[in-house]
């Protein structure tokens, strides 16, 4: 909601005076409003890029890694996922979603194949663990194959 | 194209607004493939562009447009989508390599010139769809 901000004529000042110091007030009131909000974003984006990143994938969805990759678009679709989760940008692409069945599990989906499955570390805060990779067609198989293993 | 089943690969219980998400869908046809589709609502392009901070979508795989993400809305997409040997489902989940993209459209180049030949030589265009799969360009 934007602040109410009387203009009135006040005496000894010209209308240009008046006008900049209403618009000074106005925006030092919206300031006040938002510095809770800008406080909390700053600190989720500093949490974000604090992210480190792992690979810890089980030998069979390390083969589904290995042969998604062979396709240099899906391969260039991870690395830039990738990089996104390290930067905490689980907006980017098609969106984040958690992996049904499970709580822990959420994937990443590029606007192509790729997608990149990952948990947050139990073992070192503010790390996550890469899971899983996968492409389009081998989405199903991956998914069925952590909601398996995965709580 | 029989419709044999449709999956939700992310739990549509988790969408916080129907009408501003999109989801992975699995389908399953009767020819036996599973075919994965992006299902997004109308307003969602304009959120993944502001995601992206940008003026257009990059580029990415086609996606259905619904006006809502609900299970009967997804479902009676999918069924259409799946219509005319399920043409447009499987384009819109189809994923080429740029080599394999450059010989669909030279096949397609080839074939129309075959057609082109054929009527200039009066002869009948009563060709086989699916002639020229084996051909080169290099030689028409």
């Amino acid at each position: 909601m934007v602040p109410q901000v009387p203009f009135l004529p006040v005496e000894g000042f010209t209308p240009q005076q008046i006008v900049r110091n209403a618009r000074d007030r106005a925006e030092s009131a919206i300031a006040e409003k938002l510095a809770p909000l800008a406080q909390l974003a700053d600190d989720c984006q500093e949490a974000y890029n604090e992210y480190k990143v792992y690979k810890e994938m089980s030998s069979t969805l390390s083969k589904v890694s290995k042969k998604v990759r062979k396709d240099e678009d899906t391969s260039k679709g991870l690395d830039k996922l990738e990089e996104q989760l390290k930067n905490g940008e689980l907006h980017a692409g098609r969106g984040a979603k958690k992996l049904p069945g499970t709580k822990t599990v959420f994937y990443m989906r590029s606007g192509g194949e790729a997608r990149l499955f990952f948990k947050y570390s139990d073992k070192e805060k503010g790390a996550v663990e890469v899971i899983a990779e996968s492409d389009k067609d081998n989405e199903t198989r991956v998914i069925n194959n952590l909601k398996k293993n995965y709580e | 194209m029989k419709v044999e089943s449709i999956t939700f690969l992310s739990d549509l219980k988790d969408v916080r607004d129907i009408f501003d998400d999109n989801v992975d869908v699995a389908v399953k046809l009767d020819d036996g493939h599973e075919y994965i589709v992006v299902v997004a609502t109308q307003k969602n392009l304009l959120t993944l562009m502001n995601n992206e901070k940008s003026d257009f979508l990059s580029p990415g795989d086609p996606m259905i447009i619904v006006r809502k993400l609900t299970k009967k809305v997804v479902e009676d997409a999918i069924q259409v989508y799946a219509e005319n040997n399920g043409y447009y489902l499987k384009f819109y989940a189809a994923h080429f390599d740029i080599k394999t993209l450059n010989v669909l459209k030279d096949r397609k180049v080839a074939r129309s010139k075959l057609l082109d030949d054929l009527l200039e030589k009066g002869e009948s265009i009563d060709i086989e769809n699916y002639d020229l799969i084996d051909f080169n360009i290099n030689n028409l």
